[in-house]
C-alpha cells in the first residue's frame, strides 16, 4: 500500500522490528516471561528516554538491564545508591595528574550507554540531581564544563516500593522525566521453575551475544524518530494528558512533557511491531507505563486506595479514540 | 451502602416522574369535569413499573417481554374505566364496556372520561415502561429534572391561561424541586460512602440552601406579582409592539405610492378600515383568530421553556465543574453564560446563512483522495451495521479493540472483519492510499460480512 506521508518506508520499520525480535529473544534466555518489559525498555532506548523500575528486590532487574546492554553491544555500568553516594561519584571527577601537571577528567560510571542506578530513591537529593542533566540532556556538567554523554544512553534506575525507611522519594520533576515506568513482577510458577532450570549450570548472561552495535542503535533511533503521527492520534494524545488534568482524584496531571514522551515512545513503538505510523493502541498500551508516575492522586482518592495506573485506566475508557462517526 | 445509595436516587427519580405526571393529569381531569381519581390513574404509570422491572428479570427475547408488558395495558385501562367510572356496576354488566365505544362516538361533542382514560393508559403505561430503564445516575437525574421543570411549567402556565382551578400546585412544585435537588445531589456523591464522603456537606449545604432559596423567592414572587402587576405588563409589552407596528407602517408609508389607476367605470370593493387599523393592516378572520392565539401563546411559552432549559443546563454543568474542590479554575457563572450565548448565537447564525464550520474531519476528508474516501466510509457503514445489530462502538474502543469484540459474536467472519479493520488503520492513521484490487477486495469482504447478520444477543461482551 502506498504511503502519502510517512517518511519512513515498510523496509526500515520491518528492519526495526527484526531487530527488536531478535534482541527480545536473545534476553529471554536470561531473563525469563519478561518480554514485555524488555520490548518496553527497548522502546525507551529507541526514542531516548529513560526508564524506572520499580519492583522488589530479587526480580531480575540488574540482570535485565546487563541482559540488554549486551544483545545491544552497548557498555553497562552499575551505580548502587547509598544515602553517602556524592554527586562526582555519579558523574566523575577533575583529578591533577602530577606527572602531567594537568587536571584530568576521570568520568564516572554515567559515562556509558546503559547506566543502572539502583535504587535512586537511597540517594541524596542532590546527588539524585545530577542525573537529572543526565537524564534531560544527555550531559554532565564537571567543574563548569560540560560534557556530553555517549549515544545511545539509556537509564534504567530502580526503585524498591517496601522499604521507604531512609529513602529520599523523588521529587515530581525528576519522576517526570522517566519515559516509562515499569514493574517486572514475580515470574509465574512456571516460569520461576524454568529460572532454576536456566541458571543450573552457570550463568546464560555468559552465552548472549551481542545482536546489535552502537552505530545501528543511533540509525534506529533516527528511524523512529520519523515513524508517523497522524493529527488525529496528536489529537488522541493531548485529549489524553487534558483529561488526567481534569481528572477529579488527580491533585497534578500529566505536563507537556508528558505527552511528548507518549508520542515519541508510541513512534519507537510502533517501529517495533513493523508499522511506519502511530495507531491509537500504540498511544493507549503505552499510556500507563508513560503517565502513572506522572502523576498525582489527591490524599483522599489515594485512601480510597485508587492507584495512578487504575486512573489512567479509567481515563482510557472514557477519552474518545478517533474513530469514523457512523452517522 | 451502594444499594441505599441507587434506592435513594430511583426514589426521587420516580418522585419528580410523580409530580409533574400528577400535574398533567390533574389539568386533564378538568376537562372531564375533574370526576376522575388522579392519584388512582396515576398508579397505572407505577403498576407499569413494576411490570416492566420484574419481566426484566426473565431472560426472554425483547419482542416477547415487549408484547408481554404491553398485554397488561389493556387490563388495566379497563380496569380504570371499571373503577373509577362505574364502582357500582358488576364486571358482568357490560354497559361499563361500552362506555368507551361510546365516548369515542361523542367525541367531536364532547371530551367524556372514558376516553380520557383510554388516551391516558397508554401513556402512562409507556411512561411507566420508561422509568424501569433508569439509572441511578448524575445525568438521569438532571435530565428527569429538567423535563420536570418543562412540563411543570407548561401544565402551571396552561392552568393560568384557562383560567383553571389546581389547589395544591405550589405544594406539588416544592415537592418535585425537593426530589429533584436530592436526586442530583446522591447521585453527584461519589463512592460508596456518599453520605460520609468530603462532598456530602458541599451537596446537602447546595439543597437545602436552594430549596430555602426557591420557597423564600416563591414567596417574595407571590407577593410582588401581584394580577394587577402581571396586567400591567402585558399593557407595556402591548403598548411596545403597537410602537413596533406604527414605525412599520412608517417605513412602509416611504416607499412611493403605486401609479396604477383603476379603469373608470369600475368598482373597487371598499376595504374595512376600521379592522385595517386596528390588526396593522393584517386582516384576520374571526375564526382564525383563537388558533393564532394559541399558536403565538405556544411559541412565547416554547420561548420560556428553552431559557428555562439553557439556563438550568448552565447552572447544573458550572456546579458541577465547581463542585470537586474548588481547587481548579473555573469560569464565572456570568462567563459560563456568556460563552454559551455566544456558542448559541453562532450556532444560530450559521443555520440562518447556511454556513456550516469546517471541522477539521471535514477538511482532513475533503483532502483524502477518493481511495482512502472509500475506505472511510466502509468503516463507517460497518459501524452503523453493528449498531444497528445492537452493538455500537465504545466511543473509548480502538479499531483493533472493536474488532476483537467483533470477533466474539461472528467468529466465522474473522478474515474479513481483520482485513476491513486493517486497511481502515492503515487508511485513517497512516495515511495509506489502497491499491484498486485492495477496494474490490474490501467491498467483498464487506458484502460477506452483511451476508452472515448481526444480532443482539444479550449483554455485549465484556472488551477488557
Amino acid at each position: 500500500m502506498e504511503t502519502m506521508h510517512n517518511t519512513s518506508g515498510t523496509g526500515t520499520t520491518s528492519s526495526i522490528k527484526e531487530t527488536a525480535d531478535r534482541i527480545i529473544d536473545g534476553v529471554s534466555k536470561v531473563i525469563v516471561g519478561k518480554e514485555e518489559v524488555t520490548r518496553l525498555t527497548l522502546t525507551a532506548l529507541l526514542c531516548e528516554g529513560n526508564v524506572l523500575l520499580e519492583d522488589v528486590p530479587g526480580v531480575g532487574k540488574t540482570m535485565l538491564a546487563r541482559a540488554i546492554a549486551r544483545a545491544l553491544g552497548c557498555s553497562f555500568h552499575r551505580i548502587q545508591c547509598t544515602p553517602d553516594l556524592l554527586p562526582s561519584d555519579v558523574t566523575g571527577i577533575q583529578f591533577y595528574n602530577q606527572k602531567s601537571g594537568n587536571f584530568e577528567f576521570r568520568p564516572g560510571p554515567i559515562m556509558t550507554n546503559i547506566v543502572l542506578v539502583d535504587e535512586i530513591n537511597r540517594a541524596t537529593p542532590r546527588t539524585q540531581s545530577s542525573l537529572l542533566e543526565a537524564m534531560q540532556e544527555q550531559q554532565i556538567t564537571v567543574d563548569m564544563e560540560t560534557i556530553k554523554l555517549p549515544r545511545p544512553f539509556l537509564l534504567i534506575a530502580t526503585q524498591n516500593p517496601i522499604e521507604l525507611e531512609g529513602t529520599f522519594p523523588l521529587p515530581e520533576a525528576q519522576l517526570d522525566r522517566f519515559m516509562l515506568r515499569l514493574r517486572l513482577g514475580y515470574p509465574s510458577e512456571i516460569e520461576e521453575g524454568k529460572i532454576l532450570h536456566l541458571y543450573r549450570e552457570g550463568n546464560p548472561m555468559e552465552s548472549l551475544e551481542s545482536i546489535t552495535g552502537i552505530a545501528e542503535l543511533v540509525e534506529l533511533q533516527k528511524i523512529c524518530r520519523g515513524i508517523y503521527v497522524d493529527e488525529s492520534v496528536r489529537g488522541y494524545i493531548v485529549s489524553l494528558i487534558r483529561a488526567t488534568r481534569e481528572h477529579p482524584d488527580i491533585k497534578l496531571g500529566a505536563s507537556p512533557r508528558a505527552a511528548l514522551g507518549l508520542n515519541h515512545a508510541a513512534q519507537a513503538w510502533a517501529a517495533m511491531q513493523g508499522r511506519s505510523f502511530v495507531t491509537p493502541d500504540d498511544v493507549k498500551f503505552l499510556a500507563v507505563p508513560a503517565l502513572s508516575h506522572r502523576i498525582i492522586v489527591k490524599a483522599e482518592a489515594r485512601l480510597k486506595g485508587h492507584l495512578t495506573e487504575e486512573l489512567v485506566r479509567e481515563l482510557l475508557d472514557k477519552v474518545p479514540v478517533p474513530v469514523e462517526d457512523k452517522k | 451502602m451502594k444499594l441505599s445509595k441507587n434506592a435513594l436516587v430511583y426514589i426521587t427519580l420516580f418522585g419528580m416522574e410523580a409530580c409533574w405526571l400528577y400535574a398533567v393529569l390533574c389539568a386533564a381531569n378538568h376537562s372531564v369535569g375533574g370526576v376522575l381519581n388522579v392519584a388512582l390513574l396515576l398508579s397505572v404509570a407505577f403498576i407499569s413499573l413494576g411490570i416492566s422491572a420484574l419481566s426484566k428479570l426473565l431472560r426472554w427475547p425483547k419482542s416477547v417481554l415487549t408484547a408481554l408488558g404491553w398485554a397488561f395495558w389493556p387490563v388495566f385501562m379497563l380496569l380504570m374505566v371499571k373503577i373509577q367510572l362505574f364502582p357500582g356496576l358488576s364486571f358482568a354488566d357490560s354497559a361499563w364496556l361500552g362506555s368507551i365505544p361510546h365516548a369515542f362516538s361523542r367525541i367531536f361533542y364532547e371530551f367524556e372520561a372514558p376516553l380520557l382514560i383510554f388516551l391516558a393508559t397508554p401513556v402512562l403505561w409507556w411512561l411507566g415502561r420508561r422509568m424501569s430503564g433508569f439509572r441511578p445516575d448524575f445525568s438521569t437525574a438532571i435530565t428527569e429534572t429538567q423535563l420536570g421543570v418543562v412540563i411543570l411549567v407548561i401544565v402551571f402556565f396552561s392552568i393560568y391561561q384557562l383560567k383553571l382551578e389546581m389547589p395544591g400546585s405550589t405544594g406539588l412544585a416544592l415537592i418535585f424541586f425537593f426530589f429533584a435537588l436530592l436526586g442530583i445531589a446522591v447521585s453527584h456523591a461519589r463512592g460508596e460512602s456518599w453520605f460520609f464522603s468530603s462532598q456530602k456537606s458541599h451537596w446537602l449545604g447546595i439543597t437545602l440552601v436552594l430549596i430555602g432559596l426557591i420557597l423564600a423567592l416563591g414567596l417574595v414572587v407571590s407577593l410582588i406579582f401581584t394580577p394587577d402587576l402581571i396586567q400591567l405588563i402585558i399593557d407595556a409589552a402591548t403598548w411596545v409592539w403597537s410602537m413596533i407596528e406604527r414605525l412599520m407602517t412608517f417605513f412602509a408609508s416611504l416607499f412611493p405610492a403605486s401609479s396604477y389607476e383603476p379603469p373608470e367605470g369600475a368598482d373597487m370593493p371598499a376595504m374595512p378600515s376600521t379592522e385595517m387599523e386596528n390588526n396593522g393592516g393584517l386582516q384576520v378572520p374571526e375564526w382564525l383568530k383563537p388558533s393564532l392565539t394559541l399558536v403565538w401563546e405556544i411559541m412565547v411559552l416554547g420561548l420560556v421553556v428553552f431559557t428555562i432549559w439553557r439556563i438550568s443546563t448552565q447552572i447544573f454543568q458550572w456546579l458541577r465543574r465547581r463542585a470537586p474542590g474548588g481547587a481548579e479554575e473555573v469560569e464565572s457563572l456570568k462567563g459560563s453564560f456568556w460563552k454559551d450565548l455566544l456558542g448559541f448565537l453562532r450556532g444560530l447564525i450559521y443555520r440562518l446563512l447556511r454556513i456550516r464550520p469546517k471541522t477539521r474531519e471535514d477538511n482532513g476528508i475533503k483532502n483524502l483522495p477518493p481511495q482512502a474516501v472509500t475506505v472511510r466510509q466502509l468503516y463507517a457503514q460497518l459501524l452503523r451495521w453493528t449498531a444497528a445489530g445492537g452493538f455500537p462502538r465504545e466511543n473509548h474502543q480502538t479499531p483493533e479493540e472493536y474488532r476483537d469484540m467483533l470477533y466474539r459474536l461472528i467468529p466465522e467472519k474473522e478474515e474479513y472483519l481483520d482485513f476491513i479493520t486493517r486497511e481502515y488503520i492503515n487508511v485513517r492513521y497512516g495515511s495509506g492510499i489502497p491499491a484498486e484490487d485492495t477496494l474490490i477486495r474490501l467491498k467483498e469482504s464487506w458484502h460477506e460480512l452483511k451476508k452472515s447478520g448481526i444480532k443482539k444477543k444479550g449483554k455485549q461482551p465484556n472488551t477488557h
